[in-house]
Order: C-alpha cells, then sequence, then structure tokens
C-alpha cells in the first residue's frame, strides 16, 4: 500500500496499476503493508506472521498419519518437512 | 513499485502455487486419508462441497478433480452472487437505464440475461446498445466519483456476498455517498445459501468454506454446520495447494471422527473477521428472507438498507416489485438449470444447453454468464472429466 488516510488509499497492485480504495479493514494500515483487496475496498491486511500456517497446519495432518502409522513423531515431522522442501524454515521476504 | 507486495506476491505463487513438491506430498497424504476414510464407511464416495465461485475455479483450472483419488467428489455448491440476483432487478435496472437513469453494473453482471425481454433488451449490455445509460464499473467507489461528476440520477445494480459488501456499507455509514446515487441492494449472504443446500443435496462429508467470505464474517459463522449438522468444515485459500490442504483437513477430521471448523487460509482469515465490517453491516443493512434466482426464498439470506439509509434506497426510489415466494418459478430462462447447478444438485454437463445452445460467447443462463458460474468454469477451463479425457489421449497417468 503506497498511502493511506481515514477513508481512502492508493493501492499498487504489484502490476505497475494504482488505484485507490475505500479502507474497511479492521487493523490499522501503513504505507507498505500488504492488503486484500475486493470491489475497490481493503477488507484485510495479509498477515506476514501467518503466511507459513497452512503449511503447518498441513505438517500436522501428514505428521498425524505417519505417527499412527508407527513413525515417531520426531521423525515424522522430519521427514514431511524434508518431502516439503524445507517450506516451513523458510522466511517470508517483504 | 515497493517491493513488498511483489515479493509477498511471488511468495503466493511460489509457496502456494507453482509447488509441484508440495502438491505430491499433500496428494499421497490425501490418498492414504481417503482409502482410511473410506473403509470406514463401506467404500461410499466422500463428498465434499464449496460455496465459492472462486474455489470452483481453482479446482477445476487446475484439475484438482483429475488429482485426487476417484472416491472422493468436490461439488459445487452456491458461490455466484450474480448467478443468483433474481431477474427482476436486472429487470429495473435495464428500465432505469432507458429511461435516463445511469445504471451502475460490473463486468459480469452487465451480460446477464434477464428472462424475458424489457423494452427489447435482455441484459444490460443490450439496454446500453439500444442507447441506454449503462456503466461498467469496477466498484461502487468509481461508482461514487462519477456520480459526483455527472449529478445525474444513478442506481448502483448491488450485487455480491460479503466479501463485497463493505464496498457499499462503509460509504452509506459514513454518508460520502453522493445524493444522486442510489444502490440496488442484491447483497446475499452465504452461510444461510450452504445450510439450505446441504439440507436439499443428499449426503455431504465435508465443506470447504469461502475464504474471503469468511476474512469478513469470520471462521465462527460456519461454526453452525459443524456443531449442528455435524460436517467437517475447512476455510480454504484459493491458491491450488490451499484446495488440496483444506481437502486434506477434511479427510483427517472424517478419519477422526470429528466436525469442526478448522482455517487453512490462516494468512488472511481469523475465527472473528472483519468486526468493523461486520458492525457497519449492522449499522446500515437489516438481514431479510430474500430470493435467490431459480431457488427460492431461503430465510434470513438477504441484505435490505435500514430505514435511516432509505435516501440511498434505489428500491424506495424507484420502485421494485416484492417478489411472490413462487415467481422465482418462472425466474430463469426456459430449459435453463441454473437454479439446480448452483445448488449442487446437478452438474453443468447434465443440463441439455451446456456447451449447446449455451456458451461462454453467447450466454443463455446466468451461470454461464458470470466468472464465478460453475457453468462458465467448466466451459472454459474443462470441467467435467477434460483433464482425464486429455490425459488418457496423451497417455499419460494420472
Amino acid at each position: 500500500m503506497l498511502e493511506v488516510n481515514d477513508l481512502l488509499a492508493k493501492v499498487d497492485f504489484g502490476d505497475g496499476t494504482v488505484r485507490e480504495a475505500l479502507v474497511a479493514a479492521p487493523e490499522e494500515l501503513s504505507m507498505g503493508d500488504v492488503v486484500l483487496v475486493h470491489a475497490g475496498t481493503i477488507i484485510s491486511k495479509l498477515s506476514r506472521e501467518e503466511f507459513m500456517e497452512s503449511f503447518r497446519y498441513y505438517r500436522d495432518i501428514a505428521v498425524q498419519i505417519a505417527v499412527q502409522a508407527g513413525v515417531p513423531e520426531k521423525r515424522a515431522r522430519r521427514e514431511v518437512n524434508r518431502s516439503l522442501k524445507g517450506l516451513l524454515d523458510r522466511k517470508v521476504k517483504g | 513499485m515497493p517491493r513488498g507486495s511483489r515479493d509477498l506476491y511471488d511468495e503466493v505463487e511460489a509457496y502456494y502455487r507453482h509447488n509441484s513438491a508440495a502438491a505430491r506430498q499433500i496428494l499421497s497424504t490425501i490418498a492414504r486419508l481417503s482409502d482410511e476414510v473410506r473403509k470406514g464407511n463401506a467404500g461410499r464416495p466422500v463428498r465434499i462441497m464449496n460455496f465459492c465461485g472462486t474455489h470452483e475455479w481453482t479446482t477445476t483450472h487446475y484439475g484438482i478433480r483429475s488429482l485426487i483419488p476417484k472416491g472422493v467428489e468436490l461439488i459445487s455448491g452456491p458461490g455466484c452472487p450474480v448467478c443468483v440476483t433474481p431477474a427482476s432487478y436486472v429487470d429495473l435496472c435495464i428500465k432505469l437505464s432507458l429511461e435516463g437513469v445511469r445504471v451502475y453494473t460490473y463486468g459480469d453482471a452487465f451480460k446477464l440475461p434477464t428472462t424475458r425481454r424489457v423494452k427489447g433488451a435482455r441484459s444490460l449490455e443490450e439496454a446500453k446498445s439500444l442507447g441506454g445509460d449503462v456503466a461498467v464499473v469496477y466498484s461502487f467507489l468509481d461508482a461514487m466519483k462519477d456520480a459526483k461528476s455527472s449529478s445525474k440520477k444513478g442506481v448502483f445494480l448491488g450485487i455480491g456476498f460479503e466479501t463485497t459488501m463493505p464496498s457499499y456499507s462503509e460509504p452509506i455509514d459514513r454518508k460520502v455517498v453522493p445524493k444522486n446515487l442510489f444502490l440496488l441492494s442484491a447483497l446475499r449472504l452465504t452461510p444461510p445459501a450452504a445450510t439450505f443446500a446441504l439440507e436439499k443435496v443428499g449426503k455431504v462429508d465435508g465443506v470447504i468454506a469461502p475464504g474471503h467470505v469468511s476474512v469478513i464474517t469470520g471462521a465462527s459463522a460456519w461454526a453452525a454446520i459443524a456443531d449442528e449438522l455435524h460436517i467437517p468444515t475447512v476455510i480454504s485459500g484459493f491458491e491450488p495447494i490451499d484446495v488440496l490442504i483444506s481437502i486434506a483437513g477434511l479427510l483427517r477430521q472424517m478419519a477422526n471422527g470429528e466436525h469442526k471448523v478448522e482455517i487453512e487460509y490462516k494468512r488472511a482469515v481469523s475465527w472473528k473477521g472483519n468486526e468493523r465490517a461486520m458492525s457497519t453491516m449492522h449499522r446500515v443493512f437489516e438481514t431479510v428472507d430474500s430470493a435467490w434466482r431459480g431457488i427460492g426464498i431461503i430465510p434470513r439470506s438477504g441484505l435490505e438498507l435500514r430505514e435511516e439509509h432509505s435516501a440511498q434506497d434505489a428500491k424506495k426510489e424507484f420502485g421494485l416489485a416484492e417478489e411472490e415466494a413462487d415467481s422465482w418459478r418462472d425466474d430463469l430462462p426456459k430449459r435453463c438449470r441454473c437454479g439446480e447447478v448452483t445448488l449442487g444438485l446437478i452438474k453443468p454437463t447434465e443440463c441439455s444447453l451446456f456447451l449447446r445452445a449455451c456458451n461462454p460467447e453467447r450466454p443463455y443462463g446466468p451461470c454461464m454468464v458470470s466468472s464465478e458460474g460453475t457453468c462458465a468454469v467448466w466451459a472454459r477451463y474443462g470441467g467435467g472429466g477434460l483433464a482425464d479425457r486429455v490425459a488418457a489421449e496423451v497417455g499419460v497417468n494420472l
């Protein structure tokens, strides 16, 4: 996001397009935030902290199956992470 | 251009889209879980339903039905707001546009066919070609800017689910909408429609809940489906890896005998949602029973402007015939089975008009018009088993 006031923000859509959008997000917004825009309205900020959470959620599922099949949990976690090519160790840029 | 936004977009692409290593790993988990679940249910197919046109787009575009085991069926449920907008709203807009009122509409609603011609036009696109004043806009904000400079009376065809709702409610609540611009609210709510569909469509074992509707409503909006209908529910993002992870999550719940709401789309969805948007919604709109095109009246599934905002209400300003409970029966063009497709009762391929009289270039029914309509998605991206047929022809084992 490039600029923000109480009502409107200027948002860079990442492909060279810059458009105004209404602010309707619950969080305080600042320049540099990455936001979710729908029909010209900012509905949320995208969370960098939780960016990889989907893969943690998935890891729990895969580890549960492995443990139920008799694999020790620590080994199961290592193997799932290896098969995801170390995704969960990556830091999110930006 | 700030690096931040491009980097995060690249991360989404790399991790959640073009990530074949993750896809293979997740698919093997899905295969193992589906074997386990089907052992426990006498081999009956596992039926998972989505409630978002964009989820159906991802599912079809990425060939997900061809990648998961055949015993896991993905059903497309009501997830397209343009598809379910009653024809009478389009009729009113066509009429107004030809009477000197500027009608603002989204691009897909521009082509939305009504059921009977109004002053010779079957859609706003046809009305425009007959001289009607129709402006295609990206947002209500764009319409506000145009209305301010034109000073003409204008009507915005306010289609949308909860995700679109703040684009109307925020400016109305803040009283920044020009006095000459009126909202024709065709807003519909997704959880009531989901409950309605789930009661009609036979046994459903899991729900992929819409990601961006849930950004607004919060994951809690789906608790009734999990707690009262006992159906596992996962709120999913829109990338193919998101959908695969969500399917794995649903299968895990089934294998464990659980039925709860889980969030896969953690980077955007929280349990409580956008409380600001929800409280603005309640200040500006009231929840009412409303008509869904080709389906009928669904209780507490629509939003109408409250009395204190009647100055902005197109229904008060221009009048809109109140739908009789039975009017929905005549609300689709003859032989169009959009209502059944939308509810997930039939697939597009079971409609005799699909890809014959009704196709993306000449859409006959609403589900073929909108980019979120199941028929349009299947027509454009090879739904109905095209990936399987192509794979068989080129000798690839799916």
